[in-house]
């Protein structure tokens, strides 16, 4: 220390502070000082700025700041107020200005101070001022703000590490330093230990101003009693504040369980979230009970649901106990709380005192559970084994859990009446859906073919059996078209009838005939109107049943009964008419053999006889109901065919027709006359009848097999050059009562005729040709013995 | 045929065709013309029909072709006469009332074994009756009415 140059701005007593252990003899007897100034005012430190600077600079010494830009100028200012010639020693290198924040940078590695930049740069600078040229030995004055902008940064360590590098630095170069901390940045109670540390890196410091300006002995003590008075009482607060924050944080912690309880709700049944909202409430109030009754309105019952710590007997009792007019329900009713301090005290309490001493708890609080248009769900109840108060605090945060219990409650309810509600509808479906599928079995299980029209008579629907019955594979083919196309034309007048008396509000009814891809089925139809829920006709329904077995059935029979009558009728007749025959025929033959009968007379008489015996055979074969009874016999066919064609002689020479008979001789067959005569006589009557004038006819007989089982038999043909038949005609030519000869034809005789033949194993073929040359060939087989058959 | 009632049509011809038929309607003395009865040598035969006309034709054209027949119109008569003296033919019709033809050719079989029977019917059904006499263990001739007399004549020659 330079006694010598002892700046008089800097207290004396400071500079007599040993506890400093920057105490260092120095050559020369020279020590460095490293004080701190703490200060509460920019303006005061500038002050003491400006008196360290000026002092330095006046006693011609040598000075190094290291300050922020505004204190810089603050104390240039200063200094000039003072005349100091700043320039000029800035200029001179006596005054070195350094801008704290730079110098900072350039000090600090990874965040810290290096020691070894610290002493090139600030060791540097120093061994320059200090070089003997600079005015010797005296000591420098420096000034960092450094470390408080290390401070102010929050950098407690680095600021530290900085002061001790400043004091390393001051073993080995000399110097007067100062720094400065704003006090208002140690305003933490973590900052009292740094504090502390930073007071003791130096040899001396100075308090703020307000301390300063204190000089008498008596005044500072009296303000370091107040100040320990402060700090007393700074105490007490900071103690009361760590309460208050005690309490906050507990408040914190139980909201902050609610909200979590809030969330977690919505992964949660109703069941479980009043546990969990009994549970809470319970550890708020650390309480020993716990209840949550559910409300249900149609029973006016509180049920108990959930509770906690409760032995089941007791759920019982409190289960049973009926709902009258308490002051518990009316006030729960009402939305208010009820809290029972002490029940053995409480006088509204004495009807349950029983309940409660079973329990075995003396204080109760009843919050009510409620949804958000006031309607009380339930109940949340907890219970002290000794006489229990809640906080206002605990009352309310009850309040918020049971807004959550209510919730749960009331969505419990809302989802077993959506419950009920699906399951409802569920059972309505599956009737409907039974009813429907019913509906639709009987619809598509009944044969008739069921139909929908719409008002114009279009086909809407039809029932599967309907379209199977029809042969009809695409539905869509046959829809949307008026049902009356379908019928066959001598039916659609009746089908549009049946349909404008479904319209005019009646049944339709009638029997129609389709004829669909090739098949013609019959239908009886009844089409009836279909009314809609505003009584006027929507539609119209027919329903068919199809009668095509029946009604061939019907013609069948019909063409039984007009042949058995027919046969009746033919059977009379002949028998009425073979009597007079046989007589005429017995007269004649009597006259034919009178004596002395005139040659004329016997000729007349033998044309009679002839006609006669065709009068016979006609009414034979058309009425064709002879059967020949006698016995079967070898039949010449040579012979017998010539006697039918001599029965027919005369006609032939009328029309001059040509027979040729080509008769293979000896062929014999063993048969019934009369049926092959009769087969014979309607062949050759058909083909008289279809000869013209002129035409030709031929008969003729071969010997054959049958083209099926080769068994030997005849071929009778008989071949005409008539105007042959068309091919409908051929068709229907053995039909029963199919004729073209409309006066004097009966249709039986070709019938008859295949009858006859297959009846005896034989068989006949027609052919016919309407072109030249036109003609008819009938051609039968007969096999060599005829089959006899009754 | 097919736009009539057929069973209308039916009656009305039955009722017309049995109210103008033989009986009543006709009587002829024509079918006693050269009835009488050769002996011996001739074939005898009986001709039985209910219709007159029928029974005297076909036993006159008998009779000129050498056959000594008689004519019956009903069966009992022939039976009484078969008792007398049996016929070598009997020729009947099938169809008549009270006794018909089968029956009456039952009786003669009966009384006269060796007389050949013919039966005549313009009726399909006697078929059925002839079968009913076959089951019985009769068998008979029968030729279908209306039979040309050329025909009845060979097959009696036969």
């Amino acid at each position: 220390m330079s006694i010598g140059n002892h700046p008089p701005s800097i207290p004396a007593s400071l500079l007599q502070d040993s506890a400093s252990p920057l105490r260092t003899p120095a050559r020369g007897g020279t020590v460095s000082v490293h004080a701190v100034q703490f200060y509460e005012e920019d303006e005061a430190l500038i002050t003491r700025l400006s008196e360290f600077v000026g002092s330095a600079l006046g006693a011609g010494r040598c000075c190094l700041i290291v300050v922020t830009p505004s204190h810089r100028n603050s104390l240039l200012q200063r200094l000039v107020e003072r005349d100091l010639p700043v320039d000029r020693m800035m200029d001179n290198g006596r005054f070195i200005v350094l801008d704290a924040a730079e110098t900072l940078k350039l000090l600090m590695v990874n965040d810290w101070p290096d020691g070894e930049r610290f002493s090139a740069t600030i060791g540097g600078l120093l061994s320059q001022i200090t070089a003997p040229q600079m005015h010797g030995s005296a000591q420098p004055s420096v000034f960092g703000e450094m470390v408080a902008l290390l401070w102010a940064d929050g950098k407690a360590d680095a600021a530290i590490r900085l002061e001790q590098l400043w004091n390393d630095l001051g073993k080995k170069h000399f110097f007067s330093l100062l720094c400065a901390y704003p006090m208002h940045g140690f305003g933490r109670k973590e900052d009292e230990t740094p504090f502390r540390q930073i007071c003791a890196e130096h040899s001396s410091v100075v308090p703020c101003e307000s301390y300063g300006t204190l000089s008498d002995e008596s005044e500072k003590l009296l303000t370091v009693s107040e100040l320990q008075q402060k700090a007393q009482m700074l105490q007490a607060v900071a103690e009361e504040r760590q309460q208050l924050a005690l309490q906050l944080s507990d408040e914190v912690e139980e909201l902050r369980k609610l909200h979590g309880l809030s969330i977690r709700i919505m992964q949660l049944k109703p069941q479980q979230i009043m546990q969990e909202v009994l549970f809470a409430v319970g550890e708020l109030h650390h309480a020993d009970l716990g209840l949550i009754s559910i409300r249900y309105p149609l029973r006016d019952e509180l049920e108990p649901t959930v509770s906690l710590g409760f032995r089941p007997e007791f759920l019982e009792i409190i289960g049973q106990i009926p709902s009258g007019d308490d002051i518990w329900r009316t006030c729960l009713a009402n939305g208010k709380r009820v809290t029972v301090e002490d029940t053995e005290v409480d006088p509204a309490f004495v009807p349950y005192l029983d309940a409660s001493r079973n329990a075995g708890f003396r204080g109760m609080h009843s919050t009510p559970l409620m949804n958000r248009s006031g309607n009380l769900l339930g109940v949340l109840t907890i219970y002290f084994r000794d006489p229990y108060t809640p906080s206002l605090r605990e009352v309310r945060l009850t309040d918020l859990y049971a807004h959550l219990a209510a919730n749960a409650i009331e969505s419990s309810h809302l989802l077993r009446e959506t419950q009920l509600e699906l399951a409802r509808r569920t059972t309505a479906e599956e009737a409907l859906r039974e009813s429907e599928e019913f509906s639709r079995n009987i619809v598509e299980s009944t044969v008739d073919c069921i139909k929908l029209l719409d008002l114009d008579g279009r086909l809407i629907y039809m029932s599967p059996p309907g379209q199977r019955a029809l042969g009809i594979i695409d539905v869509n083919s046959v829809l949307n078209r008026r049902w009356t196309e379908f019928w066959d034309p001598a039916d659609e007048e009746r089908a549009s009838a049946a349909i404008a008396e479904a319209h005019a509000g009646h049944i339709g009814h009638f029997e129609g005939s389709l004829t669909i891809a090739n098949q013609t089925t019959w239908w009886d139809v009844k089409i009836a109107p279909m009314y809609n829920s505003s009584r006027k006709i929507a539609r119209l329904l027919a329903i068919s049943r199809e009668i095509t077995s029946l009604k061939l059935a019907q013609t069948a029979l019909m063409q039984a009964e007009k042949l058995a009558a027919a046969g009746r009728l033919a059977a009379t007749i002949a028998h009425e008419i073979n009597n007079p025959l046989e007589a005429v025929t017995n007269f004649i033959y009597l006259a034919k053999t009178a004596q002395g009968l005139p040659q004329e007379v016997y000729r007349q008489l033998d044309i009679a006889d002839q006609e006669l015996a065709r009068v016979g055979h006609i009414a034979q074969q058309t009425l064709g109901f002879y059967r020949d009874t006698s016995s079967p016999q070898t039949i010449q066919l040579e012979e017998l065919i010539k006697g039918v064609v001599s029965i027919y002689e005369r006609r032939l020479k009328y029309k001059r027709i040509r027979l040729d008979q080509q008769l293979e001789p000896d062929l014999n067959i063993f048969g019934r006359k009369g049926d092959l005569k009769q087969v014979l006589s309607n062949l050759l009557t058909n083909a008289i009848d279809a000869s013209p004038n002129h035409g030709n006819i031929i008969v003729r007989i071969r010997k054959s097999t049958d083209w099926q089982n080769g068994a030997p038999g005849v071929r009778i043909t008989v071949a005409d050059s008539g105007t042959g038949m068309s091919p409908e005609t051929r068709a229907k030519a053995f039909s029963a009562f199919f004729t073209t000869k409309a006066e004097v034809g009966t249709g039986i005789g070709l019938w008859v005729t295949r009858n006859i033949l297959e009846a005896s194993g034989g068989a006949i073929r027609c052919r016919s040709s309407q072109k030249i040359p036109c003609g008819t060939v009938m051609s039968m087989f007969l096999p060599l013995e005829l089959r006899s058959t009754t | 045929m097919t736009d009539l009632n057929i069973q209308d049509f039916e009656q009305i011809i039955k009722r017309y065709i049995t109210g103008a038929s033989r009986r009543g309607s006709t009587t002829s003395s024509a079918s006693r013309v050269g009835g009488k009865v050769s002996a011996g040598y001739e074939r005898k035969v009986f001709v039985v029909d209910d219709e007159l006309l029928i029974a005297d034709s076909v036993a006159e054209i008998l009779i000129r072709n050498g056959y000594a027949a008689k004519a019956f119109y009903d069966a009992d008569e022939a039976i009484e006469c078969a008792r007398t003296e049996c016929p070598d033919v009997l020729v009947s019709d099938v169809l008549m009332p009270e006794i018909n033809g089968v029956q009456l050719a039952i009786a003669i079989r009966a009384l006269c074994p060796s007389t050949r029977i013919i039966l005549f019917s313009g009726q399909a059904a006697t078929v059925d009756i002839l079968k009913e006499a076959e089951k019985q263990g009769y068998s008979f001739e029968l030729l279908p009415k209306p039979i040309h007399p050329t025909d009845l004549l060979r097959s009696l020659s036969s």
